[in-house]
């Protein structure tokens, strides 16, 4: 059975990427526009890893990863940061909130892909 | 990036200085613009590029004017130009977000459509590669001995026919001999119908000159019956030679015969080096061809790899889009601030400038959109996972 990914960002465009990367390397995956709409859902299903932007309206990438941590059924989903976002101070915040891994945009599918399969549970 | 572009905005103005003119004011929405452009062209592709030209060359021409207007007026009142100036902020900028916000959902749109089609293309590819590796066993040197020795059965039952054949062949040379026999025994049968031809015929020739010496009374008729008896032997000699004339013809013609199926007779080893001979002509084309075939499946397969490193590249090129929608956000809020600002601010100090590119710069999210904001040069970065 294939494995679940949920991509978290703002970009439909780059969503399109980041899915197009994961299908082909077997992924099933879920897409969310926001950290609110990715919160809506966080409804039961199986999810095996997110990948999430950090700079998103409505709720930002680490936001939605502090509240993923405070949900019983995925607080041990592990969170790829994929953003923009170089600031070590930034990092710093990502990996306080939880995140397994920052990847700075823009990125090769191909290491995306390996950071995938390393982390997915 | 011009020199107008890349005043230095580090220069931490002084508190007490004196109000700027409105001309002024355009300061940093000139680094507004040089940072904007400058993000644009490091995205290094031609839509970015293009909208970069558009945009950032509107507003720098735009810009120009109340310059030059400064300039030229120099002595006007500061106050009719300050509402100006003003007035053209309120009316020009939502023009610019309004633009600004079209080219991003344009450039959404429009990356959109592309990126489905390339990830169309890149499905294909990516299984006409895997079909490809699903046919990619191996054609090496004795291939087609192999198959040979794999396929031993088949290639033995292909001489099932030719066996039996051969087994029809020799019955039927044998039902020949036994013929060939039974014709000897007929001639030597002829040969002693003519020995009795012959000795009847002596007899009645004996009948004959007794009866001439028993006179023309009693012998007369005597010498009929052995006259009959004479021809009747004469005919019977003929008879006797044309049985062992055909006799003869008929065994010559089986004698050639079984000499000539013998001439073609092969043992069942020749047989088989026949049939294993045949077979692996047959053998060798198939796998020289399967051969080709699989040449041309092995160079799809990477063809089609190569492709999709290619399309990797197209790929990693459409996140411009996201990078061009985060700065042009930047751009829009901070000129809808400027606007705003101006609306309540006639005049500004150094002080203002500082503090205004200084809030610009927190809300940039890219490296080089820092890079840019001050002019220096871009450290060229490569990306990479950073695990924690």
């Amino acid at each position: 059975m294939a494995k679940t990914v949920m991509v978290v960002d703002d970009s439909g465009s780059f969503r399109t990427v980041v899915k197009l990367a994961l299908q082909k390397a077997g992924y099933e995956v879920v897409e969310a526009a926001d950290g609110k709409d990715a919160c809506g859902k966080l409804d039961g299903r199986k999810l095996n890893l997110i990948v999430c932007d950090v700079n998103m309206p409505q709720m930002d990438g680490l936001t939605f990863l502090k509240h993923l941590k405070n949900a019983p059924n995925y607080k041990f989903t592990p969170v790829i940061m994929l953003t923009t976002e170089s600031q070590e101070s930034k990092k710093a915040e990502g990996r306080a909130a939880g995140a397994r891994a920052w990847i700075t945009k823009p990125f090769q599918p191909s290491q995306l892909v390996d950071a995938v399969n390393r982390l997915c549970v | 990036m011009s020199s107008e572009q890349t005043i230095d905005h580090r220069t931490t103005p002084s508190k007490a200085s004196a109000a700027l003119p409105m001309g002024e004011l355009w300061r940093p929405a000139a680094a507004l613009v040089a940072t904007f452009a400058g993000c644009m062209a490091v995205s290094s592709t031609w839509q970015s590029g293009l909208i970069a030209a558009v945009i950032s060359g509107t507003i720098v021409a735009t810009m120009a004017w109340p310059r030059r207007a400064d300039s030229s007026h120099t002595a006007r009142a500061d106050a009719s130009q300050a509402i100006g100036a003003t007035l053209m902020v309120s009316h020009v900028v939502p023009v610019w977000q309004r633009h600004i916000e079209a080219s991003k959902a344009e450039a959404e749109k429009g990356v959109g459509g592309l990126l489905q089609s390339f990830g169309s293309l890149s499905d294909g590819l990516s299984q006409a590669a895997q079909h490809a590796e699903r046919l990619n066993p191996t054609v090496g040197a004795g291939a087609t001995d192999e198959a040979l020795d794999e396929h031993a059965d088949a290639v033995n039952s292909l001489l099932e026919p030719m066996r039996t054949s051969r087994a029809e062949r020799d019955a039927m040379v044998g039902e020949m001999l036994a013929c060939s026999e039974r014709l000897a025994e007929l001639g030597r049968v002829a040969k002693e119908v003519r020995e009795l031809a012959r000795h009847t015929h002596l007899v009645a020739f004996n009948a004959s000159i007794e009866a001439n010496r028993a006179g023309n009374g009693s012998g007369s008729g005597f010498s009929v019956v052995a006259q009959e008896v004479r021809t009747l032997a004469a005919r019977s000699g003929e008879a006797g030679q044309r049985i062992s004339e055909q006799l003869n013809a008929i065994t010559a013609r089986i004698d050639k015969l079984r000499k000539q199926a013998e001439l073609n007779s092969v043992t069942d080893e020749e047989l088989e080096l026949i049939a294993r001979r045949r077979a692996r002509e047959v053998a060798a084309a198939l796998v020289s061809r399967m051969a080709s075939t699989l040449r041309g499946s092995r160079e799809l397969r990477e063809a089609a790899l190569r492709m999709n490193n290619e399309l990797e590249q197209v790929f990693m090129g459409f996140q411009f889009q996201d990078r061009l929608t985060q700065m042009l956000d930047i751009v829009g809020r901070d000129m809808a601030r400027f606007a705003d600002w101006v609306q309540t601010n006639p005049a500004a100090t150094q002080a203002d400038v500082a503090e205004w590119l200084a809030a610009l710069e927190r809300t940039y999210t890219m490296e080089e959109q820092r890079t840019f904001h001050h002019g220096t040069v871009k450290i060229e970065h490569s990306a990479n996972v950073e695990f924690f």
